[in-house]
């Protein structure tokens, strides 16, 4: 499922013109976008938390190079998937397997 | 740790910039949630455009071991919900650090120093531990004055972390303690790009100066060996060697302050270039006006000439018009400096401006029909204001002044050059929908014609293009006066239909 499929969805249910709803949906993935480069944590419900941490400087093994680098730290992006997401998520496609 | 805002908060913000009802972005945004979690069921994958992608990866049955009981246990297996981001919103996230790039690290280059490695790691640890409690101090058998221990946090960032990472990565410190010195290592290595970062940690006021603290780094090495030297008995054997590789290591860590130090430097050099080019455009177009108006007497008129052109011949002349407006507001300045001259001119020219000027008199009222006389208002001329100006509020049409000029001629010597205080006649244009009646079309023509000769008798290159405005306002206008005309000019006015 990809953006178009999401806006499609979401103009049919809220009888709105794809346009509108696309213009819709680019704002809150701007807002949310937004906050994190702010470093804002925010909670969507029934979605999960998105935050930022900062990845502290780290050292690593080059092999091209064939020599230690010293990674500079990084401000990386977090999400961590609500609880009823993931439980209802968990197994699927699994349980059938096993 | 960071700050964290509700989800009310994101959809008010979200309302407002939308236009639509809080109520309507809460469901809205809800629903968004929802089908991002149908797609997963679904798909497996939602790409949220500008946002990221979420994922539905498989974990495999693993052995797990729980903590509580210590007992082994089989974790079975499952789904686990990952979230991969844009490479735009990781780049917006990572903006503070954007600048930094990976270091190779010479002195590890040679195999078999396992104990240099764990050395290594191990101050990358108390780095950690210092950033999480960074009270305590780091080698608590080493007791410092404040100011030394406050000197020892930048020491730190030469001496564990030779390439002056650590500063960046006290950005976590801020949050629990040293404000102030962390706020002042950000000003010192981040610049102004982290402004805002500092802004969000709210820094106490540092309390030195950067540029200060830059002087006193020299100062600080030097303490920083002594440091070493009373440090090194205290440390183990093996950590020896890794202490003087450090100091070697140590030594190269101007490498990078210098480099950010440079591209600081670069930036700022930058834009001191940019506005010296600007400034230096600017003299130029200056130079370039004066000149013009040297040469042609008042720039005003001579770029009025280069509009007609423009409008009448080759449409490419948006610069010169581009430059009118400055010119109507130089005017006063012009007028000042064209005072003088204009006396001289008027006054070397008196005999031939004045049997002219009753000729053109005499030819506008002969030309003119009975009824052409167009009713007149009068007007006082007040500071600033060009005939050209005049025309475009009177007009709406800029191009008509020689109708004024021409109308006003006794009392207009030069028509670059009205004074404050003239009272002119503005002659009222009769025609329909800004459209000129014939006979106005014609005294605009004869304006120009009168414009013309002044211009021809003053020797002013432009000249001729005046006699091509006249010719295209009234195709007949030649019949109606019995100025003489150069040759040239009115071969060249004769292609205007």
């Amino acid at each position: 499922m990809n953006t178009d499929d999401l806006v499609e969805r979401l103009s049919e249910k809220w009888d709105l013109t794809k346009q509108e709803t696309r213009e819709i949906v680019d704002l809150v993935v701007q807002n949310m976008c937004d906050n994190l480069a702010q470093g804002n944590d925010f909670t969507i419900p029934e979605l999960g938390t998105f935050g930022t941490h900062t990845r502290n400087k780290q050292k690593s093994y080059n092999p091209h190079y064939e020599k230690y680098m010293m990674l500079p730290p990084k401000r990386v992006v977090d999400f961590d998937a609500s609880r009823n997401l993931e439980d209802d998520l968990k197994y699927l496609g699994i349980e059938n397997e096993s | 740790m960071n700050h964290k805002i509700t989800f009310q908060e994101l959809v008010d913000a979200i309302a407002e910039q939308s236009g639509k009802s809080k109520q309507f972005t809460h469901d809205f945004v809800k629903d968004f949630a929802a089908l991002i979690k149908e797609g997963l069921e679904n798909d497996g994958t939602v790409n949220i455009a500008g946002l990221g992608k979420f994922e539905l990866k498989k974990m495999d049955e693993r052995e797990g071991y729980n903590p509580e009981t210590e007992e082994k246990i089989t974790i079975p297996a499952h789904n686990k919900i990952e979230f991969t981001p844009y490479k735009d919103l990781e780049e917006l996230v990572n903006a503070p650090y954007s600048h930094m790039e990976p270091e190779i690290i010479e002195e590890e280059t040679g195999a078999g120093q396992p104990a240099d490695e764990e050395k290594e790691e191990e101050s990358i640890e108390e780095d950690q531990t210092e950033t999480d409690s960074p009270a305590s101090d780091e080698e608590p058998g080493i007791k410092k004055a404040p100011w030394e221990e406050d000197m020892e946090s930048e020491i730190e960032v030469d001496e564990d972390d030779p390439f002056g990472l650590n500063a960046k990565h006290k950005n976590r410190v801020p949050f629990s303690f040293d404000q102030g010195d962390a706020g002042k290592d950000e000003q010192e290595e981040e610049g102004p790009e982290d402004e805002e970062d500092v802004v969000e940690f709210s820094p106490e006021i540092a309390p030195e100066e950067p540029a200060e603290k830059e002087d006193r780094t020299g100062e600080q090495e030097d303490k920083n060996e002594e440091k070493e030297s009373e440090r090194e008995p205290k440390t183990t054997r093996e950590e020896k060697p890794a202490a003087a590789e450090i100091k070697a290591s140590r030594k190269s860590s101007p490498s990078f302050r210098d480099r950010s130090h440079r591209r600081q430097n670069t930036g700022g050099a930058f834009w001191i270039i940019a506005a010296a080019f600007i400034v230096l455009l600017l003299a130029i177009a200056a130079w370039y006006l004066m000149g013009t108006q040297q040469q042609a007497s008042p720039p005003a008129a001579a770029s009025e000439t280069r509009q007609v052109q423009g409008e009448e011949e080759t449409p490419s002349q948006d610069q010169t018009q581009g430059g009118q407006p400055e010119q109507q507001d130089d005017a006063v300045q012009q007028q000042a400096q064209g005072e003088a001259e204009a006396e001289q001119e008027a006054a070397a020219d008196a005999g031939q401006a004045a049997s002219t000027g009753q000729k053109a008199a005499d030819q506008s009222g002969q030309t003119a029909d009975p009824d052409a006389a167009p009713p007149v208002e009068t007007i006082t001329v007040s500071a600033g204001q060009t005939l050209w100006g005049l025309a475009a509020s009177e007009y709406e049409n800029p191009y008509l002044w020689p109708w004024i000029y021409d109308t006003n001629k006794p009392s207009i010597n030069d028509p670059d050059i009205i004074y404050v205080g003239q009272s002119l006649d503005i002659p009222q244009r009769r025609g329909q929908n800004n459209e000129l009646s014939n006979n106005d079309s014609l005294q605009v023509a004869l304006g120009y014609v009168e414009t013309y000769l002044w211009y021809k008798e003053n020797n002013l290159e432009n000249a001729r293009f005046y006699l091509y405005a006249a010719k295209k306002y009234h195709n007949r206008v030649f019949e109606y006066t019995d100025a003489t005309f150069d040759e040239d000019d009115l071969r060249f006015a004769n292609r205007a239909q």
